[in-house]
């Protein structure tokens, strides 16, 4: 069993490992070259740092100390890969939870007589031995990097650290093992963990900056004990009893997870809820969005949509909301004008609150379109793709449905989470340009969709692979744009990320050059999907 | 291999043959490494959408659609057609007892299969590929499964059913196709089938075995005598067995028809590929 549950985990150890290694070995050996050779470069780069982290608190803990290699890998490196080891955790749990049953492993494992309980702790298991030995080669190539730039890590507060990490990334498998239950299906399991760890990890980011929000925090959110250990800043500590209330937890969270699999009927949630019996009919059904192909589509996924238009929502209501006392915070920073001139121009409440929203929807609507595009894959594997085709259309039709579909989902979303940043400023007395907030939303479409696209040319070619390598594009872009400025990249080469081309629109007006690129991107992307679905052999 | 138009075909073969694999090519899923495929004179790759307009597919997978309610699949599934007759949809949903409020999800497999032998039914194709179709249904649905089909046939619907039962192809086939290691070993009228058809047979007797009229007896073969009992196989006809039989007392008789991939293992093992496998038209034009 265990050599079973090893196999299933092997693919995201690897992928997992692989992130791990080549993110810590690049941010640490960049260390080195950005902050110069001498304390008093160091010193310059770590308040340049200190001054940077300020706005960025929503998804890094704020920076202590950055002046030593040890700081910086502490706030930069450690402080992004809960986020990272989280989304493998939650992807993992909710494959064994609900993943598993769905292909028929569970019932196949049940009926070879092993018990609910062992086969939830097997798996748990594996996850825990392949999470161990992903967060020990992370280090271990964060170590390797720092020591290839000259200055090698304290093993004592790298283990600390390492092991705050293992626990942190422990509770979210323990959570979604948890939540999945109460789910009937896989992509229910990871809406729901999706949206709970999301949360759990915006209310600690946003409690950085807003004081009133850390009791909440405290309370429930494990990022927040996390954030406690920080054994390699300078003075530093690693929060032992933090980090075991973790573990406790993710043993308590996996317990649990277990037992409610233990008392469920498989394929079915531990909590039914019941619904209203529709009446038995022998007729097609008379949705007329259903016989319009690209709005079918859309209905088709009306659910996603709707928890994504409603999460994204709420954080840019809240954001929005609380964008006057978080502009009043960045003010009192040393190197505000730097923030402005990235920001943009005119009235720097309006710009940084575009900046700071904008920045992080980006990533947001980065994962949606990963998201829609694991579905095309999706597709082809279940069956759907060769049932679809077995209809008079074509496999371009096929792309140029899906292209759109997606075109529109992604408008919905981005209108309606616009809407809720318009709401939410109004309520901190910032008023918004409408046209600019038009223009700002417009232009992130053909940002969302231009990932899509790259995704569609995978699709046509990769199915099975897409999913993957689409995150790795996504996460490499998105470390272009953080590693870039650091390494002082040159300009172009900053543009090869897809997140810089959006600009700041909101403040600075359109980066017309960026939008070209992002069209481009978006019309070779699905062409490229046309021509390379015609050419492959479907469910391939 | 040729399909006449109006026919049903049987295509048999053990698992792993080719069978969906040749189905796959006809729908234009797969591309062919050599050699072509035609449907109505329709060339199955380059004319694929064309060709899909008359063809009606039942896959060998189920697909997946989650949540949807099967009136949802089925509305989506007519649209993609540009619209089916509703009233045949009715039609099939109560031959089958078919529920489409109900979500795929919570669908048994014999619904789940329901379910695609409506879509690949609803819009009375003139050409219906089905793809082991009866796989998950109860036998009382089989049996609605092969009136549906047989009715079909009289309204000039041709239908090529590939499977591995050899019973279910006897039963609707006019003519059938025998493919092994892809490629088409034989293509025979269903009464010329039967030279290839065996029993095995076992007979327990209560006193003497009567073993060598058994072992002279037309179309009995591999005779094996243990204590009172008796183990043949039996080819054609039983009656030369019944004559060999009669006088004797005999106390249990079972017969028993092989797997077809028993058959194959059989009949086939140690021949040539005497036909070649490629696929050059399947249904001729009109």
């Amino acid at each position: 069993m265990l050599r079973l549950a090893w196999r299933l985990q092997r693919s995201g150890l690897i992928g997992m490992s692989a992130f791990g290694v080549f993110y810590g070995i690049l941010q640490a050996a960049a260390y080195g070259s950005v902050a110069g050779a001498t304390p008093a470069a160091r010193q310059a780069f770590g308040r340049q740092m200190e001054a940077l982290g300020r706005q960025l608190t929503l998804v890094l803990p704020l920076p202590h100390g950055i002046d030593s290699i040890a700081g910086f890998i502490q706030w930069r490196v450690y402080g992004a890969l809960p986020a990272l080891f989280g989304f493998w955790a939650l992807m993992s749990a909710a494959g064994a939870a609900r993943g598993d049953e769905e292909r028929g492993l569970v019932e196949r494992c049940l009926a070879e007589g092993v018990s609910r309980t062992r086969y939830v702790a097997v798996r748990c298991l594996g996850f825990v031995l392949a999470c161990a030995l992903a967060v020990t080669l992370t280090s271990a190539a964060i170590d390797v990097g720092a020591a290839g730039g000259g200055s090698a890590l304290p093993l004592g507060p790298l283990l600390q650290v390492s092991l705050a990490l293992f626990a942190v990334t422990l509770v979210i498998y323990g959570l979604t093992l948890a939540l999945s239950q109460m789910v009937s299906s896989r992509t229910a399991a990871m809406g729901a963990a999706g949206l709970a760890v999301g949360g759990l990890y915006f209310v600690n980011g946003l409690s950085r900056s807003v004081a009133s929000l850390e009791p909440v925090a405290r309370l429930l959110s494990p990022f927040y004990w996390y954030d406690r250990s920080t054994p390699l800043y300078r003075g530093g500590s690693f929060d032992v009893a933090g980090t075991a209330g973790l573990l406790a937890v993710a043993i308590g969270l996996s317990v649990l997870g277990m037992w409610l699999m233990s008392v469920r009927d498989l394929g079915a949630p531990a909590i039914r809820i019941e619904t209203r019996q529709r009446p038995s009919t022998v007729r097609p059904s008379a949705n007329p969005l259903l016989r319009l192909p690209v709005l079918a589509l859309v209905y088709e996924q009306r659910l996603g949509l709707l928890g994504w238009g409603l999460g994204c929502s709420a954080l840019a209501l809240y954001l929005g909301s609380i964008s006057r006392q978080m502009v009043d915070l960045f003010k009192q920073a040393s190197g505000f004008s730097a923030y402005l001139a990235a920001a943009g121009r005119g009235d720097p409440y309006t710009a940084l609150t575009g900046f700071l929203w904008f920045g992080i929807f980006q990533a947001l609507l980065a994962v949606f379109a990963i998201t829609q595009v694991a579905r095309w894959s999706g597709d082809d594997n279940e069956g759907r793709l060769e049932t679809v085709l077995s209809a008079p259309i074509s496999r371009t039709r096929v792309v140029l449905e899906r292209a759109l579909a997606l075109v529109l989902r992604t408008a919905i979303l981005i209108a309606a989470t616009s809407l809720a940043l318009a709401l939410g400023t109004q309520t901190a007395q910032i008023q918004l340009d409408p046209g600019s907030l038009a223009r700002a939303s417009l232009v992130l479409v053909p940002f969302g969709v231009s990932f899509a696209a790259i995704g569609a040319a995978l699709a046509g070619r990769v199915p099975r692979a897409t999913v993957a390598v689409l995150s790795a594009f996504a996460f490499g872009s998105y470390l272009l744009t953080e590693l870039g400025p650091l390494l002082r990249w040159p300009a172009w080469a900053l543009r090869l990320s897809i997140f810089s081309l959006y600009g700041a629109p909101l403040s600075g007006g359109v980066d017309w050059t960026g939008l070209w690129i992002m069209s481009a991107v978006t019309v070779l992307g699905f062409a490229a999907g046309a021509v390379l679905m015609q050419r492959r052999d479907v469910g391939s | 291999m040729r399909i006449e138009e109006g026919e049903v075909f049987g295509y048999l073969g053990p698992n792993g043959a080719g069978k969906t694999t040749t189905i796959r090519l006809l729908m234009g899923l797969i591309h062919p490494g050599a050699g072509s495929a035609s449907v109505f004179g329709l060339d199955c790759q380059g004319q694929a959408v064309e060709v899909k307009r008359h063809v009606g597919y039942v896959a060998g997978e189920l697909p997946q659609f989650g949540g949807l309610r099967g009136s949802e699949i089925v509305a989506y599934m007519a649209g993609l057609r540009g619209g089916v007759d509703e009233k045949v949809v009715e039609e099939i949903c109560k031959r089958f007892s078919l529920d489409l409020g109900q979500r795929f999800r919570e669908y048994s497999r014999g619904n789940k299969q329901k379910l695609a032998i409506l879509l690949g039914f609803m819009h009375r194709p003139r050409l219906l590929i089905l793809d082991e179709p009866t796989g998950g249904l109860d036998p009382l649905n089989q049996q609605e499964f092969y009136d549906m089909c047989l009715r079909t046939r009289e309204r000039g619907t041709t239908v090529f059913l590939s499977s591995h039962i050899l019973s279910e192809v006897e039963r609707i086939s006019d003519r059938v196709g025998i493919i092994r290691d892809g490629h088409l070993v034989r293509t025979a009228r269903l009464d010329q089938l039967h030279d290839i058809r065996f029993h095995q047979v076992e007979v327990e007797f209560a006193s003497a075995v009567p073993l060598d009229a058994i072992r002279a007896a037309a179309g009995v073969h591999r005779v094996e005598s243990h204590d009172h009992r008796v183990r043949c196989i039996v080819r054609g006809s039983f009656e030369p067995l019944m004559s060999a039989l009669a006088g004797a007392r005999v106390v249990n008789f079972s017969s028993h028809e092989p797997s077809l991939e028993e058959i194959f293992l059989t009949y086939y093992r140690g021949q040539g590929q005497s036909a070649a496998g490629e696929v050059e038209s399947i249904v001729s034009g009109s």
